[in-house]
């Protein structure tokens, strides 16, 4: 049974910004295909990910580094790797790494159009 | 390398096996006039061959290209091809010598294949399934197919679909233990001669080597590969084994009791005691983000700067903020450790302590009802210098008599069990109430019992490290605390 699953919405108006979601669990089996499905965004030139991570049932200490990989490289290029709606379990994790101080979360949508303008 | 020796041995062993049956196969063929003692001498000379391919150390590879070469030699062939099948069933060329037609294409050749450079491109890119053309039937049936006159077989493609003429050739398919795993070919006989039935018995004698061989191949691939994994791991244990403190240290005034247990795949857990003076002892609980060999080697270097700060400062936090430092400098951005690192003063129980990024520091006392978590700010270890990091927040827990604070990583609410679940923070923390009347040693041993019972026995994913401090009930700690109103902890 397949418990991973990386939906890359298309380019939305020739900009930098790609909306993404993940669905299933992001641990040390899955990782390798997250960072291919982003290498190639990156190849691409896009510098803004939105992802949505509602439908994130689990994420491990390697699912943390590639997400904080992501968003050293995004930021290299003075971008931004924003986590939409994370769920109470996997925004424990993140409280309890200290990382809500270092990832950009967002509750909601509309702060995701304030970032679409920056 | 010793698995290197032990396959070259296994290939001489083999050699020899089937230099007997070679021999039966040879004496058969003389009983059947099939075979004249040119024959013989050329199946002799095979196993000579592999017999010193084997004894010159050549590997595995050289050894079958060298098969495929005499196959073609001692078949006077124009050409010979060794295929073999992969996992999903496709048979792709290993080696190709000489001018090899494509043969298991169906469709017309494009004209580049009039070009000689053109077809060895093509034959050693293209690949077939089982029942594809004529070497795909050999692969299906397991028969060996021997082709005297291809001009009047409809089976052979000609010259028009194939850019390479072929007269005559020899299929054989490579069998070990009943399985095909792949088919050797010879195509055109030089000398305007035609193969015959003893052409075919050498192949079958040589398509017989080439099978064992290529099974060991792969045998050796993945004991190579099983060989590096059990290294990389018993490395990984042995390191790690070197970086944990073996023994607890004996204070008057506190006990210390602590558990620790690898998973199969070490998980990077790390704990330490390191004395600061007489009177303080620094505390450290952590995990590194990587597993295995790199994991450990991270551990020995936060160990190694946490243990030269931890002398310099009676703070955990700038501790902690010259760890990180160094850690942030000397990782990849996305390696980071979780640590709680506390001072306790030995004399008067106050425990001192910063979380980065680590799991609750939890404390109770003897008889509570609930376990308290204190989960101060502070971010893990590695990922950002300087002003962000130093938004970790120092804490203090003046321990009471018979009260408990409890370090613990994740590998213990993280324990999963048959349906998936994990054991989790609430199990957990149940489990510390309800021993808590119990002494430090028998506390650890009821929560460790209640996690195996969670799991009924299943692997372990993740290193588990748990551990508590009290503070004694020795008669001058009671006096004491009857002189200072030490800060309650837990319910």
């Amino acid at each position: 049974m397949k418990n991973y699953e990386l939906i890359v919405h298309p380019v939305e108006n020739g900009t930098h910004l790609r909306r993404s979601e993940i669905v299933g669990c992001l641990d040390s089996h899955t990782v390798i295909e997250f960072e291919k499905g982003f290498e190639q965004l990156l190849a691409d030139g896009v510098t803004t990910v939105f992802l949505n991570l509602e439908k994130l049932s689990y994420i491990s200490s390697a699912g943390i580094s590639a997400l904080m990989g992501l968003t050293h490289r995004l930021r290299q290029n003075e971008g931004e790797l924003y986590l939409l709606k994370p769920t109470e379990k996997v925004q424990r994790v993140f409280r309890t790494l200290g990382f809500t101080n270092i990832f950009r979360i967002v509750q909601d949508e509309s702060q995701l159009k304030v970032a679409q303008g920056d | 390398m010793p698995a290197l020796v032990i396959l070259l041995a296994a290939l001489l062993a083999l050699s020899l096996v089937l230099l007997v049956s070679v021999r039966n196969r040879a004496v058969l063929l003389s009983d059947q006039n099939a075979a004249n003692e040119n024959e013989k001498k050329i199946v002799y000379d095979f196993l000579d061959r592999i017999g010193q391919n084997v004894t010159s150390g050549a590997d595995v590879d050289q050894t079958i290209e060298m098969i495929v070469t005499f196959a073609q030699e001692a078949t006077k062939a124009d050409a010979a091809g060794l295929f073999t099948r992969d996992a999903a069933g496709v048979y792709r060329p290993r080696v190709i010598k000489g001018l090899f037609p494509p043969l298991y294409r169906s469709a017309a050749a494009d004209k580049l294949l009039a070009k000689r450079k053109y077809i060895a491109d093509k034959v050693m890119k293209e690949t077939f399934m089982a029942g594809d053309g004529v070497l795909g039937a050999v692969a299906k049936t397991g028969k060996q197919l021997l082709v005297a006159d291809a001009k009047t077989d409809d089976r052979i493609p000609d010259v028009e679909n194939t850019g390479v003429e072929i007269n005559d050739l020899i299929i054989t398919p490579l069998t070990v233990r009943g399985e095909i795993t792949g088919v050797l070919a010879v195509v055109n006989k030089t000398g305007g001669e035609r193969f015959n039935a003893a052409d075919a018995s050498i192949a079958a004698a040589i398509a017989d080597q080439a099978a064992v061989t290529y099974d060991l191949v792969k045998l050796y691939k993945v004991k190579a590969e099983q060989q590096r994994l059990e290294q990389e791991l018993a490395l990984a244990r042995a390191f790690q084994e070197i970086l944990i403190p073996n023994k607890t240290p004996d204070l008057e005034k506190v006990a210390i009791t602590g558990f620790y247990r690898s998973a199969l795949e070490v998980g990077g857990d790390y704990f330490d005691y390191i004395p600061i003076d007489e009177r303080h002892l620094g505390i450290a609980v952590a995990d590194v983000s990587g597993k295995g060999i790199p994991g450990a080697l991270v551990m020995s270097m936060v160990r190694a700067t946490l243990r030269a700060e931890a002398r310099l400062s009676l703070s955990p936090k700038e501790v902690l903020q010259r760890v990180n430092d160094q850690t942030a400098q000397d990782t990849r951005d996305s390696v980071f450790i979780t640590m709680t690192y506390g001072i306790l003063d030995t004399e008067t129980g106050v425990f001192r302590f910063c979380r980065a990024g680590h799991e609750p520091i939890l404390c109770c006392s003897k008889d509570c009802k609930n376990v308290k978590a204190y989960l101060p700010e502070g971010i893990a270890l590695g990922l950002v210098a300087g002003e962000t990091f130093s938004l970790t927040k120092e804490m203090e827990i003046n321990l009471a008599v018979e009260q408990s604070v409890v370090l613990y990583t994740d590998g213990v609410i993280e324990a999963v069990n048959a349906n998936g679940e994990e054991y989790g923070e609430k199990r957990f923390h149940d489990a510390l109430a309800s021993h808590s009347g119990l002494e430090p040693r028998q506390i650890i041993d009821e929560v460790i019992g209640d996690i195996e019972k969670f799991t009924s026995g299943l692997p372990q994913h993740d290193d588990i490290t748990l551990f508590i401090v009290s503070w004694k009930p020795t008669a001058e700690n009671v006096r004491e605390e009857r002189l200072v109103h030490a800060t309650a902890c837990g319910g």
